[in-house]
């Protein structure tokens, strides 16, 4: 593992960002859009809700840290695709830089970029009302890295379908994230979920990291098993998931990297 | 035993297709158990038809593809074992890759020079030389989406040569250029073979420049190495020549003698260029004057390697 072939990918990859706006505005418009969509929805809930829950802000917390879960794992799987789209796996394996090496440095793309859209959206949700969940103080720092490394194995499942079938899978990209949304108890709690998706919630760390946040906001405190669940699962998947992604692209060989650039 | 900078052993590859529904399965050799050496410093010509097995070769030469057999060795080292450390002294172009259309030529070459632990004053030291050399350095900040096949093509052989490696894969690198910027890149291969001491594995469909540059050639036929030796000496193997005659009278004549005597040819107006063996010539030049052709004109060419080429290509086994 050499460090300066890590960074020459992720400056590279920041550059990419930086050359082109729209990719930030692309970025954020979304975020604040969803913002806005959510907060002035919540706004209207709160009115005939129970008063002692402040539900905007468990809303807008939630919603903030799933842009955080949804923007890594976009983020891992676009950087293979900007790749594929440029031609440029042949370019780029055929140099020292190890597969190793090049998830080191998109983990540490996409933790940037998760950290870009958390404190915008976190931002604009003082901006436009008023709400804080920087008050909940230093527990957000755990969620988020939960959230981000939750994204990471979505996205480097996702990126290993796409290194398995080429581009014919790419709106993968887009969507998978969305996959596990419906049972991540992103803004309901886990009970309401029908028995038979229960299961498949509580096998996701996501449940616990939003279960807790939500159990954080309301009672101030949060079930110690919800962080070890949480933690366990995410250590499980991502180890798992990454020495299947590494399978998989090194298997992708017998056939050649060039195969993935054609369209 | 002299260490070779790249030496090839018994490189098989087999692609194998499983059909759903059944367990059958079929399997195409793309290349079929070739073993070639490069010498340090040499220019090895790799030449074949489309479909030959090139791409493939270079593809496992890079690491980019697993062999099903055989293996790769860059100064006695296995490719396999040793990857990161061989592809530091190993570097690729090639007409039919790109690089990153929203980054600067700049910033590709910064990013390869980079990858390869250059420091930044031998990044841009580098950069401005190989630029410069390919008339390029003025376009330094221009996206690399908007180049032309020609200049694309002289950015990546600059990228291949950032890091100054000791091999470089040069995948006809000359293809979309110009006459004058081809002659270029002969000039800067040839420089850096001399004065570097570069081994190069060069493939082309041009035959006059392999020939010009190539101290050695090795052709791929069918997944198979078919010939390997100098251009001279392969061409001399071929024993057609080429004659043209400007005939002034008996063009029917000498058409109606070549069609007896089975000898390809084609006119052209007054001009009609004959196939024939080199040993033939005379006999031909006596029989035309005896059947009364008269002609202004005679030029008698030798075999080239495109005619070996050709020659393998024509009479390839079914």
């Amino acid at each position: 593992m050499k460090l300066y072939r890590i960074t020459a990918v992720i400056h590279r990859h920041i550059l990419l960002m930086t050359n082109e706006p729209h990719r930030i505005i692309d970025m954020v418009y979304w975020s604040l859009m969803d913002i806005l969509m959510w907060g002035f929805t919540s706004i209207w809930l709160q009115g005939s809700a129970d008063q002692s829950t402040n539900l905007s802000l468990i809303l807008l917390t939630s919603l903030v840290l799933w842009q955080v879960l949804v923007r890594t794992q976009m983020e891992v799987s676009l950087c293979l695709l900007e790749e594929l789209w440029s031609r440029n796996m042949v370019n780029l394996f055929s140099t020292p830089l190890h597969i190793r090496e090049w998830i080191g440095a998109i983990m540490s793309v996409s933790f940037i970029k998760a950290l870009g859209i958390a404190l915008f959206g976190f931002a604009m949700v003082w901006f436009f009302f008023y709400l804080s969940p920087i008050l909940s103080g230093w527990y957000l720092i755990p969620f988020f890295i939960s959230l981000v490394v939750s994204g990471w194995w979505l996205g480097f499942l996702t990126t290993m379908i796409l290194v398995h079938t080429g581009q014919s899978a790419q709106s993968l990209a887009w969507a998978m994230g969305w996959i596990i949304a419906p049972f991540s108890s992103v803004f309901y709690p886990v009970s309401i979920l029908p028995p038979w998706a229960q299961y498949i919630a509580y096998a996701l760390p996501t449940t616990y990291t939003f279960e807790s946040i939500r159990s954080l906001l309301t009672t101030g405190s949060i079930p110690a098993h919800y962080w070890y669940m949480g933690i366990l699962l995410n250590f499980l998947y991502i180890i798992i998931i990454i020495s299947m992604f590494t399978y998989v692209f090194k298997s992708s060989k017998k056939y050649g990297l060039a195969r993935l650039e054609m369209e | 035993m002299a260490e070779y900078a790249l030496q090839v052993n018994q490189l098989t590859k087999t692609f194998t297709k499983k059909h759903w529904f059944s367990s059958a399965k079929s399997s195409t050799t793309a290349v079929d158990n070739i073993s070639f050496t490069l010498e340090q410093g040499e220019i090895l010509g790799f030449l074949g038809a489309n479909g030959s097995g090139k791409t493939t070769t270079i593809q496992m030469l890079l690491g980019v593809m697993t062999p099903t057999s055989g293996n790769i060795l860059y100064f006695g080292q296995n490719l396999s074992a040793h990857r990161s450390n061989i592809l530091q002294n190993v570097a690729f172009a090639s007409s039919y890759t790109k690089l990153p259309s929203r980054l600067t030529i700049a910033e590709n070459l910064d990013f390869f020079g980079r990858l390869y632990g250059l420091s930044r004053p031998q990044i841009k030291e580098r950069m401005e030389y190989l630029l410069k050399f390919f008339s390029m350095w003025h376009m330094k900040d221009a996206s690399t989406g908007v180049l032309s096949a020609g200049q694309m093509t002289r950015v990546m052989l600059s990228k291949a040569f950032m890091a100054s490696p000791k091999v470089v894969l040069l995948d006809e690198p000359t293809a979309s250029l110009d006459p004058d910027v081809a002659y270029d890149v002969h000039r800067f291969v040839l420089h850096q073979q001399k004065q570097e001491g570069v081994s190069v594995l060069f493939t082309s469909h041009n035959m006059n420049e392999v020939t010009e540059i190539c101290s050695r050639v090795l052709i791929l036929q069918s997944g198979k190495i078919v010939a390997n030796d100098t251009p001279e000496k392969l061409a001399r193997s071929v024993s057609t020549a080429h004659v043209s005659l400007i005939v002034g009278d008996g063009l029917k004549r000498t058409e109606e003698y070549a069609k007896q005597h089975n000898i390809p040819y084609e006119i052209k107006g007054r001009l009609i260029e004959l196939n024939i063996e080199e040993n033939h010539i005379a006999r031909l030049l006596t029989d035309l004057a005896r059947i009364n052709v008269e002609y202004t004109n005679i030029s008698i060419e030798k075999p080239t390697l495109e005619d070996y080429f050709l020659h393998l290509v024509r009479n390839k086994p079914a």
